[in-house]
C-alpha cells in the first residue's frame, strides 16, 4: 500500500536524508509500505530519530507522540512531520 | 556591579534631568528591566491614570546584564499604562540601544510630565541634556534618527523615537531604535508620543562592571557553548523567526482572515523558503541575517523588495535593505489579511519601522476592518473607495500608509481592533483581548495559547508564556493551566536579566542565567530566586491592572476562538477550552476563583 510522506521546514536541515527521501520535488514523496506498518516504524524506515524535535500529522490530524508505535497506517494517508518550534 | 546603581528622572514639564540612585533594595527583590521597572510604575503611578496623560509615567528599562557580553545582553523594555488596553504595557527590545544605556552609565530611565514643545533626551555617558525637536516633530523615524546623529555629529549615537504613528495617536504605536527594531506592543510609543517626547538618544563609552569577572566570563561562555551548537539556534540564524509559518501552517494554528481559518493557502509564499527563493524577476528578498548587541543567535533578516513591486515602484527611499520579515509580521500582513505578497508584506513591514507602529496589532486591526467591510459594516464611502477586501494586496499598503498618518479610515483603524469594531456596531469581530490584537496562534489549534491570550497580564500575547512545544504535541488540556503558570513565572524571570526570552527557546537552562546573574550581582542568585522573582513580578502586574479596573471578566476569548470550531487542522471542529482551564489557572495561582490573589500569596511573594 502506499502512503505520502512529507519532512516540513526546518526539518530539512535537522534530518536531511529522511527530508530527501520524503520529498517529491517541492511535494511529498509516495512511499510502498506493507500492511500493519505504524507510523513510528515509518519513521525509522526514514531514519528520523524519535525526539522530541517534530509533531506528526496524519490526514490533517495531530498523532501524539506516544500514540505513533501503536498507529497503523492506511492505503491512501498523508504524512506529514512537521518542527516543534519555540515561538516569538 | 550589573546595576550601575543609577536612574536618570526626566521631568518633562519642568525640562529637567535628575539623576537618582537605584533603589538597591527594589533591585534585590525585582532585578531589572521588566521586574524593576514596573515596581517603580506600580508604586509611583496611580493605575487609574489615563495612559495618554501627563500623570503616566514611561519607563525605559535595562537589566543587570545588558551591555554585559553575556549572549543576547541587549535587552530593554518600555514600561507604562499601555493606552491601547488600560493595563501594564511592557514592551521588550533589542537591537543596539540598550546596551548603548547602559554602557553609558544607566540602568533607567523615567519619563514624567509633558514637554511644552516636542524635545528629545541626549545622553553622553553622565551628561543629560533636553533638546528641542520642533523641527523632527512629525519625521519618520527613518529621516528623525539620521538627523539627530548628524546633528551631534557621531554615527556611534544610538536612537530610539516614535514616528508619525506616536505623535497622531495611534494606539497601537512604537518605540522604534535603530531604525528596525522595536518596543512594540500596547501602544507604548503613542504614551511617548502624549509626553511629547520624541527620541532618546545615547552615547555610552564607560561600560559596565560585574561582581566577580572570571566567575561571569565562566557563566556567559557556558551559555554561548549551549547556543553554539543548539539545533533550533541554527534554525533561527538560518532562516529567522518565519520558520514557523510552515509549523503553524501545518498543525492548523496559523490564523487566517481575521481567525476565520487557521491554514492559509498562501503560506507558502511567506515562509522562509519564499524569503530565500528567487522570485519571477530573479530577485531574492532575503539577503542576510542580522543580530542585536552581544548576540549569538541572529534571528534578524535583512530584506530588501523587487524594485519592479507596485509597493515601492518611485519610492526609493523603500527600495533598499532594512528589517525584513518576522513571522509575526509575515501572519500579520499576510495570512490575517489574507494577502499571499511577500513583498507586500515586506513593504507594510517597512513602513511599520519607518512610521513607528506595531505590526501585530496593525494586521489585527487591518484584519478586522476587512471583515468589516466583508459584511458591510464599512464600505467604500468609510474607506474613500478603496477595496478593503481580504486579499487586496494594494488595499493593505494603501491603508498602512493611512494609519501611519492617521488619515481617513486609517485614523479609525489606528484606534485598534477593538475600538474600531465598536464604532462600527459589529464589537465580536475584534480578534483580541484586554484590547490587545492576538498574535500569530490560534487559540483552538494551540489549546495553551488561548488560555496564555486571556491571562496575559499585556493584553493578547504570544511573549507572556511559552506553550508551544506541549500545544504542538496535544490537545488535551488538563496539564495545560500547569505549564502555561510556570513558563509566564520563568519568563518574567529572563525580562528581567536583560537576556532575550529566544536564548531559552533554543536550549538555555534557569541555571545559565541564575549563573550569570549571580556572578554579575551582589546579593546571590540561583534558580529558585529567579523563579519566585518571575512569579512576584506576575503578581504585581496582576495588582496592578486589578487596581486599573480590570476583573476576571477580561480574561476571556473572543466568541470566535469560544464558539465557532475551527474548520481544519489539528483542532478541526475544537474550539478553545478556556472554561475549563482557567478556574484551575486560577487555583495553581492562589488566585481566588474570581482571578484576584489571595492575601497568602501576596504575603509569600512579599507584596
Amino acid at each position: 500500500m502506499q502512503v505520502s510522506v512529507k519532512l516540513v521546514g526546518i526539518l530539512q536541515d535537522y534530518y536531511p536524508e529522511a527530508a530527501a527521501e520524503a520529498a517529491d520535488g517541492d511535494g511529498p514523496a509516495q512511499r510502498e509500505i506493507e500492511g500493519g506498518t505504524t507510523v513510528r516504524a515509518l519513521l525509522d524506515a526514514l531514519g528520523v530519530p524519535d525526539e522530541t524535535e517534530y509533531f506528526i500529522m496524519v490526514n490533517d490530524s495531530l498523532v501524539e507522540p506516544q500514540a505513533a508505535p501503536a498507529r497503523e497506517l492506511a492505503d491512501g494517508d498523508e504524512v506529514v512531520l512537521a518542527p516543534i518550534i519555540k515561538g516569538g | 556591579m550589573g546595576w550601575h546603581g543609577k536612574l536618570l528622572r526626566v521631568n518633562l514639564t519642568a525640562g529637567t534631568c535628575t539623576p537618582e540612585p537605584l533603589n538597591a533594595e527594589w533591585a534585590q527583590t525585582y532585578l531589572g528591566q521588566r521586574g524593576l521597572g514596573t515596581k517603580y510604575l506600580a508604586t509611583e503611578v496611580d493605575p487609574r491614570v489615563d495612559p495618554l496623560s501627563p500623570d503616566n509615567k514611561l519607563i525605559i528599562a535595562t537589566g543587570p546584564l545588558t551591555g554585559t557580553n553575556a549572549s543576547t545582553g541587549g535587552r530593554w523594555s518600555a514600561i507604562t499604562k499601555g493606552p491601547l488596553t488600560g493595563a501594564i504595557a511592557c514592551s521588550n527590545s533589542g537591537g543596539q540601544f540598550g546596551g548603548e544605556l547602559k554602557m553609558a552609565g544607566w540602568d533607567m530611565l523615567i519619563f514624567e510630565g509633558r514637554a511644552p514643545q516636542p524635545v528629545y533626551l541626549y545622553l553622553e555617558d553622565e551628561r543629560a541634556k533636553l533638546i528641542p525637536a520642533e523641527n523632527l516633530w512629525g519625521q519618520p523615524v527613518w529621516d528623525a534618527e539620521p538627523a539627530i546623529k548628524e546633528a551631534h555629529g557621531d554615527p556611534l549615537i544610538r536612537v530610539a523615537s516614535i514616528g508619525p504613528a506616536g505623535e497622531t495617536g495611534c494606539l497601537y504605536a512604537c518605540i522604534v531604535n535603530d531604525l528596525h527594531r522595536a518596543a512594540g506592543r500596547s501602544g507604548v510609543g503613542a504614551v511617548m508620543g502624549s509626553k511629547q517626547l520624541k527620541a532618546i538618544a545615547v552615547r555610552g563609552t564607560t561600560g559596565v562592571t560585574v561582581r566577580d569577572p572570571q566567575a561571569f566570563m565562566k557563566a556567559a561562555k557556558a551559555m554561548h557553548e549551549t547556543l553554539a551548537v543548539s539545533k533550533p539556534r541554527q534554525g533561527l540564524s538560518r532562516h529567522g523567526t518565519i520558520a514557523m509559518m510552515d509549523v503553524t501552517g501545518s498543525y492548523g494554528a496559523l490564523p487566517t482572515r481575521n481567525n476565520r481559518e487557521v491554514q492559509f493557502e498562501g503560506a507558502d509564499k511567506l515562509n522562509a523558503k519564499a524569503l530565500a527563493t528567487p522570485n519571477e524577476n530573479g530577485h531574492v528578498n532575503l539577503i542576510q541575517n542580522s543580530a542585536c548587541f552581544a548576540c549569538t543567535i541572529g534571528c534578524g533578516r535583512v530584506s530588501h523588495i523587487d524594485p519592479n513591486h507596485f509597493s515601492v515602484k518611485d519610492k526609493p527611499r523603500y527600495q533598499g535593505a532594512s528589517g525584513g520579515l518576522e513571522y509575526e509580521t509575515a501572519y500579520a500582513l499576510g495570512a490575517a489579511v489574507g494577502v499571499d505578497d511577500l513583498d507586500a508584506a515586506t513593504y507594510a513591514g517597512f513602513l511599520c519601522n519607518d512610521y513607528g507602529m506595531d505590526p501585530i496589532s496593525l494586521g489585527g486591526s487591518i484584519a478586522a476592518a476587512m471583515e468589516l467591510y466583508d459584511v458591510g459594516a464599512i464600505t467604500d464611502k468609510d474607506t474613500g473607495g478603496i477595496k478593503l477586501e481580504f486579499g487586496n494586496a494594494e488595499a493593505l499598503c494603501a491603508v498602512t500608509e493611512m494609519i501611519g498618518k492617521g488619515e481617513g479610515i486609517g485614523a479609525d483603524i489606528a484606534l485598534g481592533s477593538k475600538r474600531l469594531c465598536e464604532k462600527y456596531g459589529r464589537p465580536e469581530l475584534a480578534m483580541m483581548v484586554k484590547g490587545q490584537e492576538f498574535a500569530a496562534y490560534d487559540g483552538r489549534g494551540m489549546q495553551g495559547m488561548g488560555l496564555a491570550y486571556a491571562t496575559s497580564n499585556r493584553g493578547a500575547c504570544h511573549l507572556r508564556a511559552s506553550p508551544y512545544a506541549h500545544d504542538f504535541q496535544t490537545l488535551e488540556v488538563e496539564e495545560k493551566p500547569a505549564m502555561v503558570k510556570e513558563s509566564q513565572d520563568f519568563i518574567a524571570a529572563i525580562d528581567s536579566t536583560g537576556l532575550c526570552l529566544f536564548t531559552k527557546n533554543v536550549g538555555a537552562e534557569m541555571s545559565h542565567y541564575a549563573d550569570q546573574v549571580d556572578a554579575a550581582c551582589e546579593g546571590g542568585w540561583d534558580v529558585d530566586r529567579l523563579l519566585a522573582l518571575g512569579e512576584r513580578v506576575w503578581n504585581m502586574e496582576r495588582q496592578f491592572n486589578l487596581a486599573a479596573g480590570l476583573s476576571k471578566a477580561d480574561d476571556t476569548l473572543p466568541k470566535r476562538i469560544l464558539e465557532e470550531p475551527a474548520p481544519s487542522g489539528a483542532a478541526k471542529g475544537l474550539t478553545c477550552k478556556l472554561g475549563e482551564m482557567l478556574p484551575k489557572y486560577y487555583e495553581l495561582r492562589g488566585w481566588t476563583p474570581d482571578g484576584a490573589p489571595k492575601p497568602e500569596t501576596l504575603s509569600r511573594l512579599g507584596l
